[in-house]
């Protein structure tokens, strides 16, 4: 399995946290990172295409919504996929400290 | 003070092999003192743009950018639309036949962009690069069938529009060439 784009990776853990519509992704994303993560629109709406592709996300059906808007969700597929991501990004930060510590000493 | 235009609609017809260079000829053009208000369909020729006079300040800190997508559905579209409007731009293609779509927005600091990654610039060429091949190869197919029918029925009509695709052919090539050679600059 290839590593997650870093732009994939935030909007899988926008919608782990909560169901969004587009724009409501690139907002939570921005606030979760006190602004130092700010997707622009293009690379979303690309970004929304290839995970719904690959079936690690869906937009959820509601008849009462009336907006043009889709809302995103996460599937368990997905959720698996941020997992283990995010045990392979811990895994370089536990031996990238253990190096770091050893040329400090 | 910004130029102000006293003629009413500027009309162009421009063909582009490179994304960068259309923004930048849109940027140039609202120097000028032209604003973009709509444009046409594009084909292997290029596209008609019609411009207005800017008039006020604030609309000489319009930034344009462009995508290329194809959709299936208006309502890919509308929540592509929708994505974009949310985020302050106005999206400048019309309905789900444009396949080119042009984006404005003011702002102050020239950052901007409707791409926050490499990925979807490299997404952006490889989507035309794809398509421009695809008509590449559509238009050789024709232009080999009516030079197979213009050699049985000896009929020029058969010569003339085989050549004619055949032009269109290689117009679509230089686009896949151009666009390839887009893609391999960004890293």
């Amino acid at each position: 399995m290839n590593p997650l784009s870093e732009s994939t990776y935030l909007v899988l853990l926008a919608l782990y946290h909560e169901p969004l519509h587009g724009y409501g992704i690139i907002k939570s994303i921005e606030k979760v990172s006190e602004g130092a993560y700010i997707i622009a629109p293009g690379t979303l709406y690309g970004v929304l295409k290839n995970l719904q592709k690959q079936g690690l996300i869906e937009t959820v059906k509601e008849e009462k919504n009336h907006r043009k808007k889709k809302t995103y969700c996460i599937t368990e597929q997905g959720k698996e996929t941020l997992r283990a991501e995010f045990h392979r990004y811990e895994n370089i930060i536990f031996f990238t400290k253990k190096i770091m510590k050893e040329k400090e000493l | 003070m910004f130029k102000k235009n006293t003629a009413k609609k500027k009309h162009k017809f421009k063909k582009f092999t490179n994304f960068a260079d259309e923004e930048r000829w849109l940027q140039n053009m609202l120097q000028d003192g032209w604003i973009l208000e709509k444009y046409g369909y594009e084909d292997e020729d290029g596209c008609t743009y019609v411009f207005k006079p800017i008039e006020n300040k604030e609309q000489q800190n319009i930034i344009y950018k462009i995508d290329y997508r194809e959709f299936d559905k208006k309502e890919d579209f509308l929540e592509y639309k929708a994505i974009f409007e949310d985020d302050g731009w106005t999206v400048l293609s019309k309905n789900k036949w444009y396949s080119k779509h042009i984006f404005c927005a003011e702002s102050r600091s020239s950052n901007l962009d409707i791409f926050s990654d490499t990925e979807s610039y490299k997404g952006r060429e490889k989507r035309k690069i794809h398509n421009s091949l695809i008509s590449a190869i559509t238009g050789f197919v024709g232009f080999t069938i009516l030079t197979i029918l213009y050699g049985i029925f000896e009929k020029p009509v058969f010569g003339g529009v085989g050549l004619l695709f055949l032009i269109s052919s290689l117009k679509f090539m230089v686009d896949y060439f151009r666009h390839r050679k887009a893609l391999r600059s960004l890293v």
